[in-house]
């Protein structure tokens, strides 16, 4: 740590990162890197029955991405939207899905949070 | 509103770790000082304790003097948008901000900042340009409740390594690996280092541990070991296990009972320590071992499910999960002391 090009005079704790450049051995990063990031919070956050389920909805949307691109259905620009109806609300960013295929993904969304968390269904 | 679930168009080559200054030696909650390499910039973090500030609250600073702006954006996912920055004076933006942590219960989607965004400003056509950000889940559990400084002091000497290169940290977070000698400030005399702390070793202590060789000059080191360490005086048979910063006693030996049987078993066993993980440390050292854990600790008896958090050096019962989530308390901060070890530390008023 005593390397870190830091103000001298400050102990540091901890070193995030290196401060060598990358080797031979270090994967440099993909050019195209398609992982899909996804976030659940609100209640189902502290939800014991919502183990792993950011996981499951990040590998479904992965995989309904994944499909829509290998189809020949043309992408429309990205609209973020959200479910306004129920306690599910659903923000779709960067996926440069079709209207129809985000309507048909948020569906699928709210039908797996509902089949995992029957207790927080939408008071219709 | 009760969940929000939102995909993001963060790069995940962005995402870098963020340190839990809870297993750092110090137990960096009220201070931890990190060094951040990151792809193409250097950062000096300073996370500490605010006591004005529940766990659902942080204070964002930034500190720069270099001449390129920069700018610390407060990111809402599901928004997928700024909710508040500071910035670098060119830019007239405040230096500092109070962000609230999204995603609570009861609260809107779009409402708090799940993350940060690091900036900067380059040159036209790129024009401000997201670069770094933090895990939120680990944003908020390890530095939620403090006051976090960027400073950013060098745009110039990156390391070309992105977020998911970066490797996990490693626990606890120590500056030197244990029974390193240090000297003390004098130079009369020498420390040495158990679970990251320094502790004054005497002659005797020195002999008998074989600890011969030089010391190094001196740095000032925490008083305090990282969670989890298991320490020992030297020619004493009691064994103490530490978090936040707080000794515990492990009993010698623990009955408990399986399926109906008594089991007797040694104590750090029974409590999941692993015996070969004690360190000997000088006589008298665990005199300058806490007996209230830091502010913002959270523990519970192995056999007690109640479970406690350390304010104002006095313990409070979080008397339901509710609470729990409600003040933002993690649960993975939750850490398993001895039975009975906390019966008799002072307890304040109920938290509810």
């Amino acid at each position: 740590m005593a390397d870190f090009p830091t103000r001298k005079g400050i102990p540091l704790d901890y070193i995030l990162g290196s401060l060598s450049q990358p080797g031979e051995g270090v994967t440099p990063p993909p050019a195209d890197f398609s992982q899909i990031q996804v976030f659940v919070s609100g209640d189902a956050a502290s939800d014991t029955r919502a183990i792993g389920l950011p996981e499951d909805l990040r590998l479904l949307v992965q995989g309904f991405v994944h499909r829509s691109r290998t189809s020949d259905r043309k992408a429309a620009p990205d609209i973020p939207a959200s479910d306004e109806n129920g306690d599910i609300r659903i923000a779709l960013h960067g996926l440069h899905l079709a209207p129809e295929e985000l309507r048909e993904l948020r569906q699928m969304i709210r039908g797996m949070v509902r089949k995992r968390l029957p207790g927080k269904e939408a008071t219709k | 509103v009760s969940i929000c679930v939102a995909t993001s168009t963060l790069d995940p080559r962005s995402i870098y770790p963020v340190i839990d200054p809870r297993r750092v030696a110090g137990s960096g909650v009220p201070f931890m000082t990190i060094g951040a390499a990151l792809a193409w910039d250097n950062f000096v973090i300073t996370v500490e304790r605010a006591h004005n500030l529940s766990s659902c609250s942080m204070q964002i600073i930034l500190e720069t003097t270099l001449s390129e702006p920069k700018e610390i954006q407060a990111w809402n996912l599901f928004d997928n948008n700024f909710v508040d920055r500071v910035g670098s004076s060119s830019l007239g933006l405040p230096n500092s901000m109070i962000i609230q942590k999204a995603g609570r219960s009861g609260q809107s989607c779009n409402v708090g900042a799940d993350t940060v965004i690091l900036c900067r400003y380059f040159a036209w056509p790129r024009g401000r340009t997201a670069l770094y950000s933090f895990s939120p889940q680990d944003f908020w559990d390890f530095w939620g409740g403090c006051a976090v400084t960027f400073n950013w002091f060098n745009d110039t000497q990156g390391n070309d390594i992105w977020g998911d290169q970066t490797p996990q940290p490693t626990y606890p977070g120590v500056r030197f690996p244990d029974f390193t000698l240090i000297s003390n400030e004098t130079n009369t005399g020498k420390f040495v280092v158990v679970g990251g702390a320094a502790f004054a070793a005497d002659s005797n202590y020195l002999a008998s541990m074989g600890l011969t060789g030089a010391a190094q000059a001196f740095t000032r080191l925490p008083s305090t070991p990282a969670d989890g360490t298991l320490v020992r005086e030297i020619f004493q048979g009691d064994i103490y296990v530490v978090f936040g910063g707080a000794k515990f006693l492990v009993p010698q030996v623990q009955t408990i009972d399986f399926l109906g049987i008594q089991i007797i078993l040694p104590g750090p066993i029974a409590y999941n320590y692993n015996p070969n993980d004690v360190r000997v440390i000088p006589q008298g050292g665990t005199a300058q071992l806490r007996t209230v854990p830091f502010n913002g600790t959270l523990v519970k008896e192995q056999m007690d499910p109640r479970v406690f958090l350390a304010d104002l050096n006095q313990l409070r019962w979080v008397t339901s999960p509710t609470v729990m989530d409600a003040q933002c308390l993690p649960w993975r901060h939750v850490r398993v002391v001895p039975d009975g070890t906390l019966a008799n530390l002072p307890h304040g008023l109920d938290l509810t």
